[in-house]
């Protein structure tokens, strides 16, 4: 899983059609991560093939999505596996932000 | 004052980021994109001179749908121009000041465009040695009488098919590497 494919599964927590994503995510990393309209697009679809998120409803060409359980299972075990990540960093002298 | 220009201009298979430059230029001198003629004729109208951003993204999901698509974009503040070639999509929108290059995916663009060009030759390769086969066993074996003409037809069909087989394998190798190097500048981070 990519980082912006984790970030739009964060953000279909709640139901959300895709340009809201957009502007979700730009707002939760301070702008940090962009993602263009063709990216969402394909990551949607994508989500959504593997029955990560579901489609809510159809309103004026907008497509409202939500997560799913199972899609919620993926967020935990990514979750569980950066929280790891973060666990050796500082374990192994990473606290750059300390510095 | 002329009400349209055409531009004569022909950019290669991977050069869109060229030409979205060459659109925003013509925009900044007071010509906007009006249409495409064919590939390569630009039809532009006069327009104030702006700071304006061309974005050709490609899409070649036959399956999804296409004014969401397209919505999203709207959604985004770009413009739907017009569809090339059914896969190539153009868009444009003012330069705003907080503007940033992430909100064009060139890279990604590049990426599944080889990707599509890869499955094309695999699948015309493909094609043309299952046609070949069959027409070798069925037709030029079944010129028995002339045995001379026989051998030099079979042996301008195996040079042909040669060349193009050693070609195709060529294509795929350079478009491997083309992919590689896109990917290879997709800073993404990857969670694994």
């Amino acid at each position: 899983m990519t980082e912006t494919c984790f970030y739009i599964l964060l953000s279909m927590k709640q139901e959300r059609h895709g340009y809201n994503v957009i502007q979700h995510v730009r707002e939760i990393t301070n702008g940090e991560v962009i993602i263009s309209p063709g990216t969402m697009y394909g990551t949607l679809a994508k989500l959504e093939g593997n029955q990560l998120i579901c489609l809510i409803k159809e309103e004026e060409k907008r497509k409202t999505y939500y997560i799913t359980p199972l899609g919620e299972e993926i967020l935990k075990i990514e979750y569980m596996r950066i929280k790891r990540l973060y666990q050796i960093i500082n374990e192994n002298g990473g606290k750059w932000d300390e510095k | 004052m002329k009400n349209r220009k055409i531009v004569k201009k022909f950019f290669k298979m991977f050069e869109f980021e060229d030409e979205q430059s060459f659109l925003e230029e013509q925009h900044a001198i007071g010509w906007k994109l009006n249409r495409l003629q064919g590939s390569r004729k630009y039809e532009f109208i006069p327009c104030e001179k702006e700071d304006y951003v061309y974005y050709i993204t490609y899409k070649n999901d036959k399956n999804a749908e296409e004014d969401s698509y397209i919505k999203l974009h709207e959604d985004c503040g770009w413009e739907f121009l017009f569809k090339k070639s059914r896969i190539w999509y153009y868009f444009r929108k003012k330069r705003m000041k907080d503007f940033k290059e992430d909100e064009r995916d060139n890279v990604r663009n590049k990426s599944s465009y080889a990707r599509e060009i890869r499955r094309r030759i695999v699948l015309t390769l493909g094609i043309v040695m299952a046609i070949t086969a069959l027409s070798y066993g069925f037709g030029v074996s079944d010129l028995k009488e002339a045995k001379v003409l026989q051998n030099i037809l079979e042996l301008i069909y195996l040079v042909g098919i040669a060349i193009f087989g050693v070609s195709g394998v060529f294509i795929f190798i350079h478009i491997n590497h083309i992919i590689r190097k896109y990917e290879g500048d997709n800073k993404e981070y990857k969670i694994h």
